[in-house]
């Protein structure tokens, strides 16, 4: 484990007497993207400012290669970039778009051009160095700021929702160069975004912020199977969250009483304890009543159907099997079992897919 | 390049303001001079010819006798040269002046309409002449500023026993002389203006010199500043101008000012000047 | 309408003769007016990169004293700064009074505020995340404010030119602080003014048009400035 770039200590940050951040701890380390992820107004963009030096936090301290920062931050600021949502370009061509920082950090002039082209190929926008900013499409914008961040090779690049305001096609195609620049690249990288998915595909460590404290902090199957409590889970994508008790355990799979059914899940919390049953709606199964025997998995539970609604390439199934279980299937699934509301169906799910959340009830 | 611009501005903007400017002047000497001089064109040339022959800069600050005489009393000013005899006695009498020499001198004229509606051109005295005006309620425009001119004119309107303020054919117009021509001749109106602007503007108003008063020529006099009430006067510059404008070269320049464009001195210096060439 | 006539083609004879009053006039319009507007640039930007980019408590009532500036009475200022530099006033050992300086002391008075007020008015109409982009890309506070300063060009330039229109088409504080003296304190302005008190209307139309003409001048290679686009 190598020695963190940036670590915050004690980080409280308070707007117009309110809390809006508090982050007793968060290092930064050397070759990781770390995604950042939480709803909105849960405080992202002012970590964000305050770990690239651009706010200064109410108590607190930064730490920047184990020295703390105070006073004039700029030789900082100068090994850092920060790419926004909107890419807050100049009023120039790309190429001065690109070149600015460069010159601003005293860059020799042979080094700066070297550099400013083999970032626009990079980023796919060599062709178009002469163009003036204004002219360009939200995506050539973007790539325009992402080219101007890296050229600077920057010890930490941060990066604030950089996708959110891009159409779907230009998203992808850019979330894939940016990959692959930073796979190649590896530079020690923040990455705030609400997008869950984007969260998984870029970032190594996933951290989830929520009114302003970081509630979890992990790798992505840590955070998004095994949230923490259970609004992480509700964000992280955990649609079937209900109470339930342990009421034996034996090897390590326990038996949960949820309402009237009982559910299995492999766990080390002791027999009595209260849980929070928690399962990802991908990780249930739904299947007629005549193929049940089929099945592998140990839960195994009738159901009836509530509701079908589409989501994404998914279908989204509403079952009550007692209480409120949610499945996704794919359409194709969805023709095959022919199932509507009222029907009734099997759901099941693996004992290991089921992640329990210790829950004082009341 | 980028960091040196901000203190690149202030630098040039200092150097700037310090080649513009021309203050901070130990010879200079501020002279208080009444409207009708500059408008006439002979402050121009009084002091131009004064700075040929010393080394002082000759600030004038012009305004009616009675503004000159405010500024003289704060010590705002070296010397002055007013032509308002009643305000120019209190001056001396309450110590603010010293060493009062008369220097040149004109005439009032009432000023009016060629078709003369109040009939001034038969008056005898000017009194009579503004009680004429009075009695046909003939538009009469006044400075109204407490120069030498508007103080004369009052006490005229003393005189005739009327109290002309308030009244509707009664105007009061707070402008320099050659103005105050203008805005008469404009309206068709009388008014009392002294013989030099006069001359300078009989061309461009359409107003007739009706009645002159020869009998009360109107005085200029220089006064110099009391220095030992006020420490900043500048004596020894005021007692050269003083000096100058008295003297026979000063004297001449009075003498020849006028005489190139309208044939005579618009001026009458009061003693002799040099050259013999003094014009009525 | 013949006077207008003929003060245009006395303008310019005076301009062509190479008549040297109005070119000495001239001059000193363009030096003290020049003065007063870089002065107030100078001024006026700084205090618009504070209250735009600093936003300190109170902003919305100093915005309101310099938006209000701008409609100072240019006279009310003259009388302010004489009396300052009156013998008896505090300033007055320093002998500025009825010098160019003076002149462009009240000039500079009167243009900071609407340099001020509009340049504040440019940098708030900038995103406010671009300065911290620009600071987040390695630029010192300095660095920073001129880029800003570059971005909103078009709107600084206009409060630069609102500024000198202020300070040269001045009359009223330049007679009270200047003393309209011949050579050194007579502007364009009070040139004119001391041309219609003397009955010279042919001049005083004559000045007028070179005024106007300066101006226009002057204005033109200001708006070529605002309006030249970066290569597209």
């Amino acid at each position: 484990m190598s020695a963190p770039l940036l670590q915050l200590q004690n980080i409280v940050v308070e707007h117009a007497r309110r809390s809006v951040l508090d982050v007793p701890c968060l290092d930064i380390l050397p070759n990781e993207v770390l995604a950042i992820v939480g709803p909105n107004g849960a405080g992202k963009s002012t970590l964000l400012r305050i770990i690239g030096l651009l706010e200064r936090p109410s108590r607190g301290k930064v730490l920047f290669a184990g020295r703390p920062i105070s006073g004039n931050s700029l030789n900082f600021r100068r090994r850092m970039a920060f790419v926004f949502q909107e890419p807050l370009l100049l009023d120039t061509s790309i190429e001065g778009n690109v070149r600015t920082g460069l010159s601003l950090r005293g860059v020799p002039a042979n080094d700066r051009q070297r550099r400013v082209e083999e970032w626009t190929t990079r980023f796919g926008i060599a062709g178009l160095r002469r163009r003036s900013a204004r002219t360009l499409s939200g995506g050539e914008a973007q790539r325009t700021s992402l080219a101007r961040a890296m050229v600077l090779e920057p010890e930490i690049l941060l990066l604030d929702e950089p996708f959110s305001s891009l159409d779907a096609p230009t998203r992808e195609a850019l979330i894939d160069d940016l990959d692959a620049v930073l796979t190649s690249k590896r530079v020690a990288t923040v990455f705030v975004t609400h997008d869950r998915a984007e969260a998984l595909r870029l970032g190594d460590r996933i951290a989830v912020l929520m009114g302003g404290k970081v509630r979890q902090l992990g790798t992505a199957a840590e955070v998004f199977s095994s949230p923490v409590d259970s609004e992480v889970a509700a964000f992280v994508g955990v649609e079937t969250i209900v109470p339930g008790r342990i009421r034996e355990v034996s090897s390590g799979l326990a038996s949960i009483i949820v309402g009237e059914n009982t559910i299995e899940a492999t766990t080390e919390l002791p027999p009595g304890s209260d849980v929070l049953v928690c399962l990802r709606p991908e990780d249930v199964t739904v299947s007629g009543l005549a193929d049940a025997t089929l099945m592998s998995a140990r839960n195994r539970l009738r159901v009836a159907v509530t509701r079908v609604r589409p989501a994404g390439p998914y279908v989204r199934m509403e079952l009550d099997a007692g209480f409120n279980l949610v499945a996704h299937i794919t359409k194709q699934s969805l023709e095959e079992l022919a199932l509507s509301p009222g029907a009734n169906a099997i759901a099941s799910f693996k004992a290991t897919a089921v992640h329990l959340i210790p829950h004082r009830p009341g | 390049m980028w960091r040196r611009l901000p203190a690149l501005g202030v630098i040039v903007a200092s150097l700037a303001l310090l080649a513009s400017s021309c203050g901070g002047d130990h010879n200079e000497l501020i002279l208080g001079a009444t409207t009708s001089v500059q408008d006439s064109g002979l402050l121009d040339e009084i002091v131009r010819s004064f700075e040929g022959v010393t080394d002082y800069h000759v600030k004038p600050s012009v305004g009616g006798s009675g503004e000159v005489l405010e500024k003289a009393r704060r010590g705002e000013l070296d010397v002055v040269m007013t032509h308002s005899p009643a305000d120019e006695d209190k001056f001396i009498a309450d110590g603010e002046g010293l060493d009062r020499r008369p220097v040149m001198q004109n005439f009032f004229l009432v000023a009016g309409p060629e078709a003369d509606p109040a009939d001034v051109r038969d008056a005898v005295t000017v009194s009579e002449a503004f009680k004429r005006i009075s009695d046909s309620r003939s538009i009469f425009i006044s400075r109204g500023d407490r120069s030498g001119t508007n103080v004369r004119e009052l006490s005229i309107w003393g005189e005739a026993g009327i109290t002309p303020q308030g009244q509707s054919w009664y105007q009061e117009s707070s402008t320099g002389q050659g103005q105050n021509l203008i805005v008469a001749s404009d309206k068709d109106a009388y008014t009392l203006v002294d013989s030099s602007t006069f001359t300078v503007f009989e061309k461009k108003v359409a107003l007739r010199a009706l009645l002159t008063d020869t009998a009360n020529p109107n005085i200029y006099t220089v006064i110099r500043v009391a220095s030992n009430k006020h420490d900043n006067v500048n004596s020894a510059g005021a007692i050269a101008f003083a000096e100058f404008v008295t003297s026979p070269a000063g004297q001449c320049v009075i003498a020849d000012f006028g005489m190139e464009e309208y044939g005579k001195s618009l001026f009458q210096p009061v003693g002799r000047c040099a050259s013999a060439n003094v014009g009525g | 309408m013949d006077l207008i006539w003929d003060g245009v083609t006395e303008a310019l004879r005076l301009i062509f003769s190479g008549n040297g009053y109005v070119y000495e006039v001239t001059f000193t319009s363009l030096l003290v007016s020049g003065s007063a507007t870089l002065i107030a640039l100078v001024l006026g930007l700084g205090i618009a990169s504070f209250l735009a980019f600093r936003a300190p408590p109170g902003r919305t009532l100093a915005l309101s004293a310099f938006n209000a500036g701008m409609a100072l009475p240019p006279v009310a200022v003259g009388l302010l700064v004489s009396i300052m530099l009156w013998r008896t006033g505090p300033l007055g050992q320093l002998h500025l009074l009825y010098s160019r300086t003076a002149i462009v002391i009240a000039q500079a008075v009167i243009a900071t505020p609407v340099v001020a007020a509009l340049s504040t008015a440019a940098l708030q109409g900038l995103n406010p995340n671009l300065r911290l982009q620009v600071l987040a890309l390695g630029a010192s506070r300095w660095q920073a404010a001129l880029l800003l300063f570059r971005e909103a060009r078009l709107s600084l330039l206009a409060a630069a030119m609102a500024g000198f229109g202020a300070a040269i088409s001045e009359v009223g504080a330049t007679i009270m602080v200047g003393g309209n003296i011949k050579g050194s304190t007579r502007t364009l302005t009070s040139a004119i003014v001391l041309e219609v008190q003397q009955g010279d209307f042919e001049t005083a139309i004559a000045l007028s048009f070179i005024l106007l003409a300066v101006i226009l001048g002057i204005i033109t290679l200001f708006t070529m400035l605002q309006q030249r686009r970066p290569p597209a």
